[in-house]
């Protein structure tokens, strides 16, 4: 985890985005449309020079020991380009019911910045930087802005006023509840505050994960992807567990 | 039943895991950027190198699971 300091880590929702797709696809080298579920690569600051050969996971590296010492090493050719004082930009996952479903799958709790001007939403997470990276805080919350109101929905009575909200997904990430809101005006001197508060009562859910799928199953929890899923091995997978959980009526 | 198509050998190696396990709240974690323009961008920016991974956040096509 430290040694991911160094580094931009970028985690895409492989089936979620047309041109992140093709990205994939090309970076690893498959026919059109058989992209595999997961993707690994190790790239220079360009984004296009790799330096390790993309492949499904990081196994080449044997162990989180040596992945760390070796991503240091990496790490250790390139020198900073900015200086200390600058802060990265928030996040932000592009949809809000995906960083529902994505703050769920890492069990994190979700912040949402709402604010129906777009101008002032851009102000609003902008100004949000130096607490999002705030030592004690990075790496905590998944996020996600909106200006839509109906983006507010999966949100267990949410009031439609901007500001931020602090929300606490359910097990699948299909709603959430509101433990914090902090009114946009509020921000600057309440966002710090709340987040810390907000993190120090959030209790991550004990899943089991073939226990998870199989009461998705029963609740008729499906996540249907905005591209449709083409690793050969979960395709047939779901198509064979869905088929036996069918026969189990 | 096979899971092991999903993410979570991946993660487990970049978390040291074997298993599905709440973390220690709050824990040292990676942040991730999710979008890949803006993540590149940052890259090209701060001249720091990109470790790059992609995973789906369903299994079997039930969300909330790597």
């Amino acid at each position: 985890m430290e040694a991911s300091r160094d580094w931009v880590c970028i985690r895409l929702l492989t089936y979620e985005s047309e041109s992140e797709y093709k990205y994939m696809e090309q970076l690893l080298g498959v026919t059109d449309g058989t992209l595999p579920n997961t993707v690994f690569c190790l790239l220079s600051p360009d984004g296009k020079t790799k330096l390790t050969r993309p492949t499904r996971g990081p196994s080449i590296f044997r162990t989180p020991e040596n992945m760390a010492f070796q991503m240091k090493s990496l790490a250790s050719r390139y020198k900073s380009a900015v200086p200390n004082s600058f802060v990265a930009p928030v996040p932000l996952v592009d949809r809000v019911d995906l960083a529902m479903n994505v703050a769920a799958s890492d069990n994190r709790p979700l912040v949402v910045f709402y604010h129906p001007s777009s101008p002032d939403l851009k102000r609003l997470v902008d100004s949000s930087k130096p607490v999002v990276w705030d030592a004690e805080l990075i790496g905590q919350f998944m996020y996600a802005a909106t200006s839509s109101k109906e983006d507010l929905k999966a949100m267990v009575n949410a009031s439609g006023d901007a500001g931020v909200y602090i929300v606490e997904p359910d097990e699948y990430g299909v709603s959430g509840k509101i433990v914090r809101h902090v009114e946009f005006d509020k921000v600057a001197e309440s966002l710090k505050r709340e987040l810390s508060r907000a993190l120090v009562n959030f209790q991550p859910f004990q899943k089991n994960h073939q226990q998870h799928i199989r009461d998705g199953y029963v609740f008729g929890i499906e996540w249907e992807t905005v591209v449709p899923e083409s690793d050969p091995m979960s395709v047939q997978a779901k198509r064979r567990f869905k088929s036996r959980f069918n026969g189990m009526d | 039943m096979r899971f092991g198509m999903c993410l979570m050998p991946l993660l487990s190696l970049l978390a040291g895991a074997t298993q599905i396990e709440a973390e220690e709240n709050p824990a040292v974690r990676i942040v991730w950027h999710a979008n890949l323009e803006k993540g590149l961008a940052l890259a090209r920016q701060t001249n720091r190198p990109v470790f790059l991974v992609s995973g789906a956040p369903a299994c079997l096509g039930v969300p909330g699971v790597w």
